[in-house]
């Protein structure tokens, strides 16, 4: 007798709904609709990136040893056999050249690695540039920027795991930025290594917090997002017919949910793409750990980048005074320098809100363009983390373009401090170039390119109006709203609440809402129809589109 | 059938195949009999309906959604659909002979060769990725050209309760707490609270012996009084002519053992030029003949200083571009390193081996809180100063 | 058209009869030490007296080279170091200017200033013990020259330059006299045999295959982390264009 498909299901579902009473559930579930934009996808890279990483490292785990004990290696690789080495180096080095598909699996798990934490700050740049993070979803934000900072601290005990000469220079490295807190450092560093540097005991902790920990806490952070995401429902951008009220897109069944499963199995074929034909990590050519050996070019994985950079940069300042010492050239650029960063990350959506007084609902996204200061600031806050991973780099630079470490060491010493306000600027002008150009669009139309000359001899350029789709794009977000005469802080958007508090914080609060909220008043004027011809679109005698003169008849 | 329980499992599989299929086929009834036979639900829905949202244009059940979907070309155009389709297959198989690839890879090209498996690696990996590839392509392809572009209107719920049902919850909660007597019963609140907030501390009493103390480890190098200075790879002591002028060697003190040991013991022996050095006060004779010693473990962060330029007598290192002037007793001159590298004070012996006069006089290796400024060996010297 | 014809054939014709009649270097073998000491001599007075005075005995432009031995000369000359060309940080490997025969003849004449290492003969790199060889290099080479050999940086602007490219025999010259501001290993710390041990892991090293693929320029996680941004992340980031909407 053939199985009816049809029936079988109708079956199984009817079995399920008879042990959990499932059907509304599910129906619910399948009618769910997400907004189809490529950027929201980019969450989902790091969703399936972490997905692989837990397949690939769980069969690495099949095979490492997490021991420090020394032995004597006796496996394929040539140059390293009868040199001693650790357990973890020697097991790493087995999987890498005696275990079919080890290598591959091996280079699969660190690429997927490398683009976990890259999709997961890609992810955050489109959260940040939209203005997702607004309300109700800041507590997705500080979820998000958890996920980031444990997403790191992951990656770093996994790469030290090999106890290769690259990595087991970061481990040293991490001891040392332990010792330098003050009070308590060395305590805290004989506690977690067991001991002193190097020890037997942090091998094994590393290996549990690396498979288990870390991964675990991960897992439940990420579960965590997505409940959230998914109650709360995805945010959009605006369009035609898309309001605060609704969400527009495709169903979860049976779109959605194919091209996320088909989306799942392209980064899982780029990441092994990446693993087939790209060599990461070549332990063998490092070498085994030994703390009296170095390597020229020892840098940590890139997403550690920021910190190797302030390091480097960092001025000599080391402090003695009554006996004790305080190493502010390790302590502030690894432990203050990523604790404030990542606390401004986490807490920004309340920052935003306070110089704003913006505390209503959001779920239409902004155009990047819509937050010129927001832009501003996360233009500055990116060219602020890419020169510190670029001086990360700084002997790398030196060694490509023939420079002089010193130079290149000097140079991004002066560029954290001179570049990002000047990003910020830039960043900021761009957006409101942007706005500029999408009212010439809503005034003029596009260009299309075509000149005519007309019989009294004048050339004008031909434009065509804009789309329905566009125009609803660009007129659904008001431009910047004209700050209130009585107030003098821009009017709260609606379900906002006005400052509550008189005195010196209402007055501090308002002072930094001026300087953070654009006062230009570039609201539209009223009853400006486009003109398809582009002759006496209403420029003034200078072409300033804004010079606000009536729109001429061009029979005039 | 009786309204409560509409269907029984055990009654689907007695009756007929015809009729039990005619059954599970049944179409679903239309809404207002559903509410009839589920009155839970009828109550659900109805106040739902009956809401008065905030927002006016509210109008429907949030889990129903409305659908418009506009054919793409391929529905229209049969002889599209028919390309699409192949398209989609053909992604399929290929992701099958992806599989195939790496199963025959895997097993027919060898992992021991004399490029160490380079080429199982590749073959195997471009299968994985063609075969991965093939079904992500596959159902992508499937869903944008085989599916009808739909746009789906879903309302949204508003992420706040209704004030009545916000304080429903909170005259609950409250009436619970109340019920336990919180706010009256001090005492029990507060001995409550105490117990609950230390109850923790034996955790941190148990992770007490993750480690010991450091006690005066970091101020212990391994050196001492007139301990020989031996190569740290071949363990053999260095004499004096052992270092051509311009050359160093990686010293620790004899009979070491394991470096794991003394994570500060390794030392730079350095030969420098005749009249190059430049002592500092009351250093004169911790060098010999040009010969000087250094410990190696960078005072930023540990990483060994393994870089000496022979011309410019600098040591530097290489994780973050400390700069150490070796003639001037290893003054930091570029670099986030914040204070020299301490110098170990040798002599010759009258075998002609390099000995350590003392342990070094300052801790060696990075720097922590605290830190003192002086070794036992250091303040030893001091005191006979 | 025509004059320009003319031109050109005269153009040849002088070329030619300069190239069959510019002197030439002549070969070492055939010759005594005394004549290759000379025409060492001439050499040294034509290409290097400038800068390293008329005997060698230096100055404010290049440090004397009485007692470097022929070893460092075959070396700064066979890499194509030296003669210098420009005045930079450090000299650079170029093509050699002299042929190997005029550099023994240069060579000749520094040695028979004073003595000083000589050049390194029989260098049957494959008898060094290859697994010390890893040891050793990871110990004394790595710091400045990077675990692969890429090369790496030093102070103000000088390098410890990529060994991809040296010969077994300059790397013997390399350890031996300490070029530039490479420190000299002498034969009581590296012995020949553990110079021969570090040549062989270096050769072995070169021309072993990848065998996770692309080698990246085997220089680390700066070029990792690139390729991810890049490749990774721009692939990615493509495929949810293809599959989302793109307005």
């Amino acid at each position: 007798m053939s199985v009816n498909p049809e029936i079988a299901t109708r079956k199984t579902l009817r079995y399920v709904d008879d042990r959990l009473a499932s059907a509304s559930f599910l129906r619910r579930t399948f009618n769910k609709v997400f907004p189809d934009h490529w950027s929201f996808m980019l969450g989902e890279i790091a969703l399936y990136s972490f997905i692989i990483l837990i397949l690939t490292g769980t069969f690495l785990a099949f095979f490492f040893h997490a021991s420090t004990s020394e032995l004597v290696y006796n496996g394929s690789y040539v140059p390293l056999k009868g040199v001693e080495m650790s357990e973890a180096y020697a097991s790493t080095l087995h999987i890498s050249f005696d275990v079919r598909a080890g290598l591959l699996i091996r280079q699969i798990h660190h690429w997927a690695a490398l683009l976990f934490v890259a999709s997961i700050v890609v992810h955050l740049c489109r959260v940040f540039f939209t203005g997702a993070f607004r309300k109700p979803r800041e507590i997705n934000w500080v979820i998000g920027t958890a996920l980031l900072t444990l997403g790191i601290l992951e990656g770093f005990a996994g790469y030290s795991l090999p106890d290769d000469l690259l990595s087991g220079t970061g481990i040293r490295i991490g001891f040392s930025v332990l010792e330098s807190i003050p009070l308590v450092g060395e305590y805290a560093a004989f506690l977690l290594f067991g001991g002193n540097y190097p020890g037997q005991e942090f091998f094994p902790r590393l290996f549990i917090a690396h498979v288990f920990l870390l991964p675990g806490i991960i897992a439940g952070l990420i579960g965590a997002h997505l409940m959230i995401l998914w109650h709360q429902k995805h945010t959009d951008f605006p369009g035609p017919g898309k309001t605060e009220h609704n969400v527009i897109g495709s169903r979860l069944w049976p779109t959605y949910a194919l091209k996320g499963q088909g989306f799942f199995f392209l980064t899982f074929a780029v990441l092994a793409a990446l693993g087939a034909f790209f060599q990461i990590n070549p332990i063998w050519l490092w070498g085994p750990y030994k703390l009296s050996n170095v390597s020229m070019l020892a840098q940590p994985d890139w997403y550690m980048g920021f910190l190797e950079g302030a390091l480097r940069i960092f001025p000599n300042l080391e402090s003695q005074f009554l006996g004790v010492t305080i190493p502010w050239n390790v302590f502030l650029p690894s432990i203050v320098l990523p604790g404030l960063l990542f606390t401004l990350l986490g807490v920004y959506p309340w920052l935003e809100k306070w110089w704003t007084g913006d505390k209503g609902y959001h779920h239409v996204l902004d155009r990047p363009r819509d937050n010129p200061t927001r832009v501003g600031i996360g233009c500055m806050a990116l060219s602020f983390y890419v020169l510190l991973f670029a001086a990360g780099g700084n002997d790398a630079i030196a060694a490509t373009f023939s420079l002089s470490v010193n130079a290149v060491t000097w140079f991004f010493r002066g560029a954290v401090f001179i570049v990002p306000p000047i990003a910020f600027y830039f960043g900021k002008r761009i957006a409101l170039g942007l706005q500029h150009s999408d009212r010439e669009l809503l005034a003029h139309g596009k260009e299309t390119g075509i000149i005519r000359r007309l019989p009294s001899g004048e050339y004008i350029e031909i434009t065509t109006p804009i789309s329905d789709h566009a125009r609803a794009v660009i007129e659904r977000r008001p431009m910047i709203e004209e700050p209130a005469p009585d107030t003098g802080h821009p009017r709260p958007t609606r379900g906002s609440q006005a400052y509550p508090r008189g005195g010196m914080v209402a007055t501090a609060q308002r002072r930094l809402s001026d300087f953070f909220v654009e006062r230009r008043t570039r609201a539209l004027p009223p009853g400006r129809p486009t003109d398809g011809n582009g002759h006496g679109n209403g420029h003034g005698p200078n072409g300033d589109p804004d010079a606000g003169e009536p729109l001429r008849n061009p029979s005039e | 059938m009786s309204s409560d329980e509409p269907r029984k499992p055990e009654d689907l599989g007695n009756q007929p195949p015809a009729a039990e299929e005619a059954r599970l086929r049944r179409r679903p009834v239309r809404r207002q009999q559903e509410t009839e036979r589920h009155p839970e639900a009828a109550r659900e829905t109805e106040s739902q309906r009956t809401r008065p949202w905030e927002e006016p244009e509210y109008t429907r059940p949030s889990h129903a959604s409305e659908v418009t979907s506009e054919p793409q070309a391929e529905q229209v155009d049969a002889a599209a659909m028919l390309r699409a389709e192949r398209a989609v297959t053909a992604m399929f198989l290929l992701s099958v002979l992806g599989t195939a690839l790496f199963c025959f890879g895997f097993v027919f090209f060898s992992l021991h060769n004399s490029n160490y498996g380079q080429t199982l690696n590749l073959v195997i990996g471009a299968g994985l990725t063609i075969s991965l590839f093939g079904l992500g392509a596959g159902f992508v392809m499937w869903a944008k050209k085989l599916m009808p572009h739909e746009d789906a209107v879903q309302e949204r719920e508003p992420m706040h309760s209704l004030e009545e049902e916000e304080l429903l919850t909170e005259e609950l909660f409250l009436k619970g707490a109340d019920e336990l007597g919180i706010p009256r019963r001090k005492l029990l609140r507060r001995t409550a609270l105490l117990a609950l907030g230390i109850f923790p501390i034996p955790i941190v009493f148990a992770l007490r012996d993750m480690g010991p103390l450091p006690g005066k480890k970091l101020y212990h190098s391994g050196w001492r009084k007139g301990v020989r200075l031996v190569d740290l790879d071949t363990q053999q002591p260095i004499k004096v002519g052992d270092l051509p002028v311009g050359g160093y060697a990686t010293v620790m003190p004899e009979g070491f053992g394991s470096v794991n040991e003394f994570p500060t013991g390794p030392t730079m022996l350095i030969r420098l030029p005749p009249g190059v050095n430049q002592p500092a006060k009351g250093r004169e004779d911790w060098a010999v003949g040009g010969h000087v010693a250094y410990n190696k473990i960078c005072t930023h962060a540990g990483c060994p200083v393994g870089l000496y330029e022979q011309q410019t007598h600098h040591l530097l290192c290489p994780c973050h571009q400390s700069t150490f002037d070796v003639p001037r007793a290893c003054k930091v001159i570029f670099g986030p390193a914040g204070h020299p590298l301490p110098q170990l004070p040798i002599y010759v012996d009258k075998d002609g081996y390099f000995r350590a006069q003392s342990d070094f006089h300052v801790p060696p290796g990075p720097s922590f809180f605290w830190r003192k400024s002086k070794t036992p060996a250091g303040e030893q010297e001091a005191k006979k100063a | 058209m025509s004059r320009y014809t003319l031109v050109v054939v005269l153009l040849a014709v002088i070329g030619g009869v300069y190239a069959l009649a510019a002197p030439r270097g002549h070969a070492a073998e055939g010759q005594t030490q005394k004549d290759a000491v000379a025409a060492g001599y001439q050499l040294f007075l034509t290409g290097c007296s400038s800068c390293h005075g008329l005997h060698a005995e230096g100055g404010n432009r290049a440090p004397s080279l009485i007692g470097v031995g022929a070893a460092m000369v075959d070396f700064q000359l066979g890499t194509g170091r030296m003669p210098l060309m420009n005045r930079g940080a450090q000299a650079v490997r170029k093509t050699p200017r002299y042929t190997q025969g005029q550099i023994d003849q240069i060579s000749a004449y520094i040695a028979s200033l004073a003595p000083g290492p000589a050049i390194p003969s029989n260098l049957d790199y494959k008898k060094g013990n290859l697994q010390e060889g890893l040891e050793l290099f990871q110990a004394n080479c790595a710091a400045c020259h990077q675990v692969a050999g890429m090369g790496g940086v030093l102070t103000y602007g000088k390098f410890a330059p990529s060994l991809t490219a040296a010969t077994p025999k300059q790397m013997y010259e390399a350890m031996t006299v300490g070029p530039e501001n490479m420190p000299v290993f002498g034969d009581k710390i590296i012995s020949p045999d553990k110079k021969l041990a570090i040549i062989n892991y270096l050769m072995t090293q070169r021309s072993e295959a990848n065998p996770g693929g692309m080698g990246l320029g085997r220089t680390g996680p700066v070029a990792e982390g690139l390729v991810a941004w890049t490749a990774g992340i721009l692939a990615l980031v493509g495929l949810c264009m293809w599959i989302g909407k793109r307005i």
